[in-house]
């Protein structure tokens, strides 16, 4: 008996002849020729019966097989046939397997509306046409619905549209297989030896005919800087100058590397020019160096050596634009230069110099000096500096236009203006900033704004002078009396003219102080009109923090004990909502921020910034040396003594917690150590997302390294690390510069 | 009270409600239609095939129903299949390829989820020559080209 309307077998088909034709087609609606039924005589010969599966079944059947299998088998699969390799590689199969993995979408992929499980959906809306299917079918039993309308509508069956996906991840397997690799540790390693950028340095010192004069005190004892964005890695040579080096794209290699005759073949070679090869040459090539400008006056005090190097966050995107850059120095003075990488979008030819520099403070004619920058945050066009002796400057960044710059007399806007500076903060440990603007109108966090300060906002006259509103958290360490440490956050509101508040914030719940009122009573203070900048930095106002009697012991004895004691820290970093300290005996914490609304109704309603101790982690066997967050998921890269690099990827954990009138120190509720107290008032089991060690991968493992050989560098520790959603960059203590690319 | 089937073939099968409402399908027909003693013509799956389908709907009529809750944990979802589902679907390869066609059809997850899983597993840990014998599938790419391929998969490879 013969089929009479199209079943699913209409895919059974002779392997040869039609095989071509269902490649071009995407779509299986092929037509249900009249081949015989499917209990078809074949299976009584003693040949087997052998189907394959992808020609059988429809192509969401085919993708479901697919999606119950590892990476591996359908790296597999994709060798099979030519059919099998487009299905291997389709897009919505490599979606699937996202989703069900829980991997992070990178930046430039934002989840959008309804979409939250576009893994199930395609089965929903299958299910939802089948449900109809069967209802007609059940009305007129003669007829056959069937299942072509779902055939026929595949852009309805993956709502792709759903996600915008930026121009660097436009394949679905590269996403998948960049956060695969995240998960498995496999990493490309390009390294850059001292001794190129040493190489870089001569060239750089001959091309000026010697040292610039405010560059002669250097001993390359300190260790260089790096720096990271794009494809581009900035370093701090050992004699101060600042290298830019580019990772090599390698798209011609694999472009090359592709035949690319007939349509189906295109395909195929479309797909393997997006994944690349994987063992196409990375390098880093030397692209440009900066050299600050001398200052002006031969009196001016020497630049020094570079303390910090802080890139401007305010540019995101394309990496064709513009990216600024803030070098300091141990003289407390800073400049700032900026880059622009060339690409087909911009038409900047690839060899022309486009690196010039904003501005120098050195050169600037009245500077209200600070001491060494020891860390900064840049927001084009703020710029917030913390300096050894304890200051918190804020500055705006205003970029004149080249015509003017050249005149440089009078009248002209400085390129950089003091804002504010805060004075009370000196400590010994790393501090980091995040400084981030206050989306207009109202906060991201903070939905209430102090009314008063509404109402000023509308009595405001020059509501443009004010500028935008911004937020600083400062986090930094603070010796207590025992010795221990704590970490401390100082959060500071503000804008072009006032300092709304600075409220600083313990791992203790009360806050520590507020010192909202001395800005309050700032109101009706005047500012200087426009002509009064041409001195170039001008404080326009100094808001003296009630912190600065913290670092008295009278303070630290009214600190409670529930500050939260960890070792001394070597470094910490700062991107909501967590803040990571390292130590240097193996150890990490973690804290998290968070903001609770303040019962008692204050004059700032603004919701309390708050952090608390969430975890250590341990798994390092050698001092921790430098961490950094990746915003976008939380995970943690981690790089320490031992030569090891690991990420902690969030991961979700149940724990006891446990109730305890007041006095247990909230250490003892992290996650390391069980609480032990007989007199458990109550017990909760929660889960908490903590931080788990996914992937540790060695610094001196011959497979990571690039030429495959150990050298000197065994037994060097790694000294700092930083991460974006792509890759890792290092240095170690010889300041070798590797990049663990991921993609 | 039963319900009756009537397969590609013309055959009656009487089969409890509960069992056939495994089926999405025949369960959204049920409610659509009502109580009716006319047998519901399933023209897609042939006797042969019906008989397993519902042996597998008789073992498993008690399940809890499957919510379409994707949103658990991915762990959850291994590829792991039940010790009784493993002996049931020791068929020849017709027969489970009809399955899981039937299984799509009368809209029954829990079976179609263990069909696929099956041939997944045939097709785990085979060499590409192995899958294509398998499945009786030619071999259709140069060997340049396969070697293209395993070069741009070469990052998902077990290590």
């Amino acid at each position: 008996m013969a089929l009479q309307a199209g079943g699913k077998r209409a895919r059974l088909l002779p392997p040869s002849s039609s095989l071509s034709s269902s490649l071009v087609t995407a779509c299986p609606t092929l037509p249900h020729s009249g081949h015989g039924s499917p209990m078809s005589p074949q299976r009584h010969t003693s040949e087997p019966w052998l189907r394959d599966p992808m020609t059988f079944f429809s192509e969401e059947l085919a993708l479901h097989i697919f999606e119950d299998l590892t990476p591996a088998d359908l790296g597999k699969c994709a060798r099979v046939s030519k059919l099998w390799h487009r299905l291997v590689n389709d897009q919505m199969l490599w979606r699937r397997l996202f989703l069900k993995n829980k991997f992070v979408f990178p930046r430039g992929i934002e989840r959008s509306g309804t979409a939250q499980d576009a893994a199930g959906s395609g089965r929903r809306i299958l299910l939802r046409n089948r449900r109809q299917a069967g209802s007609t079918q059940g009305k007129a039993a003669s007829q056959q619905p069937t299942l072509q309308r779902q055939r026929q509508q595949p852009q309805q069956r993956y709502p792709a549209q759903q996600y915008q996906m930026s121009n660097a991840y436009q394949c679905w397997k590269a996403v998948y297989r960049l956060n695969y690799n995240w998960l498995m540790g496999q990493a490309r390693v390009t390294s850059l030896p001292i001794m190129e950028m040493l190489k870089q340095d001569q060239a750089a010192i001959e091309r000026l005919g010697g040292l610039p004069p405010n560059q002669q005190s250097t001993q390359s004892s300190f260790p260089p800087l790096v720096r990271f964005k794009g494809s581009v890695v900035i370093v701090a040579s050992p004699v101060d100058f600042i290298h830019l080096w580019r990772m090599k794209p390698s798209s011609t290699f694999r472009q090359s590397a592709t035949p690319s005759p007939s349509p189906t073949e295109a395909e195929s070679s479309f797909s393997s020019r997006t994944m690349g090869c994987d063992d196409a040459p990375q390098k880093l090539e030397y692209w440009q160096t900066y050299v600050p400008s001398v200052p002006r006056s031969p009196s001016e005090e020497v630049s020094g050596r570079v303390s910090y190097i802080a890139l401007d966050k305010s540019v995101t995107g394309s990496p064709s634009l513009e990216q600024r850059v803030m070098v300091g120095y141990e003289s407390g003075h800073f400049s700032i230069f900026a880059y622009q990488e060339s690409s087909p979008e911009n038409g900047i030819d690839v060899e022309s110099v486009s690196l010039r520099e904003i501005g120098n403070t050195a050169s600037l004619p009245a500077w209200s000096a600070v001491e060494g920058i020891q860390s900064a945050a840049f927001h084009y066009p703020i710029l917030i500096t913390t300096s050894s002796d304890g200051t918190i400057s804020i500055y705006k960044i205003q970029e004149q236009d080249s015509s003017q710059a050249t005149q440089g007399g009078e009248g002209t806007r400085p390129w950089c203006r003091l804002l504010h500076r805060l004075y009370g903060l000196a400590t010994e440990s790393p501090v980091e900033i995040l400084l981030e603007p206050v989306k207009s109108g109202k906060e991201p966090r903070d939905d209430d704004q102090p009314e008063e300060e509404e109402e000023f906002i509308s009595k405001a006259e020059a509501r443009n002078e004010r500028g935008s509103q911004w937020r600083a958290i400062v986090s930094f360490g603070l010796q207590l009396l025992d010795g221990s440490w704590t970490v401390r956050l100082q959060e500071i509101g503000f804008d072009n003219l006032f300092i709304h508040y600075s409220t600083e914030a313990g791992t203790e719940n009360a806050p520590f102080s507020d010192t909202n009122n001395t800005v309050t009573s700032n109101n009706e203070h005047v500012l200087p009109s426009e002509s009064g900048f041409n001195g170039g930095a001008i404080p326009i106002e100094e808001s003296f923090s009630a912190n600065s009697n913290m670092t008295s012991p009278a303070s630290c004895t009214t600190l409670s004990d529930n500050q939260v004691r960890i070792g001394a820290i070597s470094a910490i970093d700062i991107s909501w909502p967590f803040v990571v300290t390292t130590h240097r005996d193996n150890t990490m914490n973690v804290f998290q921020m968070t903001r609770q609304t303040n019962s008692v109704a204050s004059a700032a309603t603004r919701l309390k910034l708050q952090f608390e101790h969430l975890s250590t982690l341990y798994g390092h066997c050698g001092a921790v040396s430098s961490v950094a967050i990746e915003p976008r998921s939380g995970r943690l890269v981690s790089a320490g003594m031992d030569r090891s690099i690991k990420v902690w990827a969030l991961t979700l954990q149940r724990r006891r917690l446990s109730h305890h009138p007041s006095q247990q120190p909230k250490s003892s509720q992290s996650q390391s150590q069980p609480v032990q107290s007989p007199t458990v008032s109550s017990t909760t089991i929660t889960t908490t997302r903590v931080h788990q060690c996914i992937v540790s991968m060695s610094d001196i493992n011959k497979s990571w390294t690039e030429s495959g050989q150990v050298t000197t560098e065994e037994g060097r520790g790694l000294i700092w690390v930083g991460s974006d959603e792509d890759k890792i960059v290092s240095m170690n203590c010889d300041g070798t510069v590797k990049v663990w690319q991921f993609t | 009270m039963p319900v009756t089937l009537t397969s590609l073939d013309n055959q009656e099968f009487k089969v409890d409600k509960e069992v056939a409402e495994r089926s999405i399908l025949i369960k959204n027909m049920i409610e659509d239609v009502g109580e009716s003693d006319a047998p519901i013509p399933l023209p897609n799956v042939s006797a042969a095939v019906l008989t397993k389908v519902i042996e597998y709907c008789e073992h498993h009529r008690n399940d809890p129903v499957q919510v379409q809750d994707e949103t658990d944990d991915p762990r959850k979802r291994s590829n792991d299949i039940e010790e009784w589902d493993m002996k049931f679907m020791q068929v020849d390869q017709e027969m489970l390829f009809e399955i899981i066609l039937a299984a799509n059809y009368l809209d029954i997850k829990p079976l179609l989820d263990v069909g696929c899983k099956t041939v997944a597993n045939i097709i785990k840990g085979k060499t590409p020559e192995e899958i294509r014998k398998a499945f009786n599938i030619v071999n259709d790419f140069t060997p340049e080209e396969e070697a293209q391929i395993k070069k741009e998969n070469e990052w998902a490879e077990d290590r």
